[in-house]
């Protein structure tokens, strides 16, 4: 009986917690990120093998809070291997206390879908990209600053 | 006034032609890259050959470490039909000391390579072929005296598991130009780790 109530408290606890844990196709993906709802979604490609991605991370998570009363939601898709995300991201983003969403993405053939974020993007990442109600208005393969990052959500919000 | 203009033209474009890279259809320039065996190694040293499948890869990356036994074996397929595998690492190893030259000396005799893994100390080779990842390929045809860019893009259309690829587009790339086709697919894409630039 006691086990089951620690059980309960775990269950309890987890959901009090703001992650979930979500896997989708790129398309579902970009459907969120394309709502038109005046929000202005900031995306980014990243996995945990890629050093520069983790580097940058903290950078994501300091405008999700910064900018928790503005309409700006910070995506990030992660890009492990479908086999590691149970393994190695799940834990990973638990260490991390990270609480900008996190979407693990299913495709597994890139080509059909590197194109649909931007065309200039040749498929090394960190890879960012800021679109409001379907528009894009940014993208950038590589590192992106807090101050970059900050401008730019800032120019949108005037 | 105007020549300050003129100026801004000329950066512009110096810096955009830099950036780009190769496309389909140019001539690739020959290099001379210091190989794991202490020799240099250049397109030129290969009178047979009919091209190449020039690899950009390096150790540290996941995804280079994935296709490492796909480029071995592209080598093994492909080399006695005109096409050697020269694999090139061109990250900075004081970013990435896994990615050194001492440390690829020992990858490539412990998996023994069956090709050159050359060391792009300078960075200007990957500059000039506008790789941004590893892996990334790059095909070229012997046309002449021209080394003529066929194909860039990935190995295969699945990272994480090579039985689930079904579309091998170096391989079917090669084959192609083989049948002195040019390939159907002659760029696509993938998630590759970013080329570790100095700084």
């Amino acid at each position: 009986m006691k086990n089951l109530i620690i059980i309960f408290i775990f269950i309890f606890m987890g959901k009090t917690h703001a992650q979930t844990f979500e896997s989708m196709k790129f398309d579902d993906i970009k459907l969120q990120y394309d709502e038109k709802d005046d929000t202005l979604y900031v995306v980014n490609f990243w996995a945990t093998w890629c050093k520069p991605c983790i580097e940058e991370l903290p950078s994501f998570e300091n405008c999700h809070q910064k900018y928790k009363e503005n309409k700006v939601k910070i995506i990030l898709v992660n890009l492990d291997f479908n086999s590691k995300f149970d393994l190695l991201v799940i834990p990973f983003i638990q260490k991390r206390k990270i609480e900008s969403k996190v979407i693990h993405l299913t495709d597994t053939d890139s080509n059909t879908w590197i194109n649909k974020v931007d065309s200039a993007w040749s498929g090394a990442i960190p890879a960012t990209v800021l679109i409001k109600n379907g528009n894009k208005t940014f993208f950038k393969e590589g590192t992106v600053t807090q101050t970059e990052l900050e401008e730019i959500i800032n120019n949108h919000l005037k | 006034m105007k020549k300050i203009i003129c100026i801004l033209i000329a950066i512009t474009l110096k810096i955009s032609t830099q950036a780009q890279g190769y496309k389909i259809g140019d001539a690739a320039g020959d290099f001379s890259l210091l190989n794991v065996d202490g020799k240099k190694v250049s397109f030129a040293d290969y009178k047979e050959a009919k091209g190449f499948i020039v690899v950009f890869t390096c150790n540290h990356c996941p995804f280079s470490q994935a296709y490492e036994s796909r480029i071995m074996e592209l080598d093994k397929k492909y080399s006695r039909k005109g096409f050697p595998v020269i694999a090139i690492n061109p990250n900075d190893a004081i970013a990435v000391p896994d990615d050194s030259y001492e440390n690829m000396k020992t990858v490539a005799s412990e998996k023994k390579y069956t090709f050159p893994y050359l060391v792009d100390e300078t960075q200007e080779i990957a500059k000039q072929f506008g790789a941004t990842r590893t892996p990334h390929v790059f095909i070229l045809k012997k046309e002449g005296d021209k080394n003529t860019v066929k194909y860039i893009g990935a190995i295969d259309n699945n990272t994480e598991d090579s039985q689930l690829a079904d579309k091998k587009y170096v391989d079917t790339a090669v084959e192609a130009i083989l049948s002195d086709k040019n390939p159907a697919i002659a760029e696509t894409k993938a998630i590759g780790c970013t080329i570790k630039w100095k700084k």
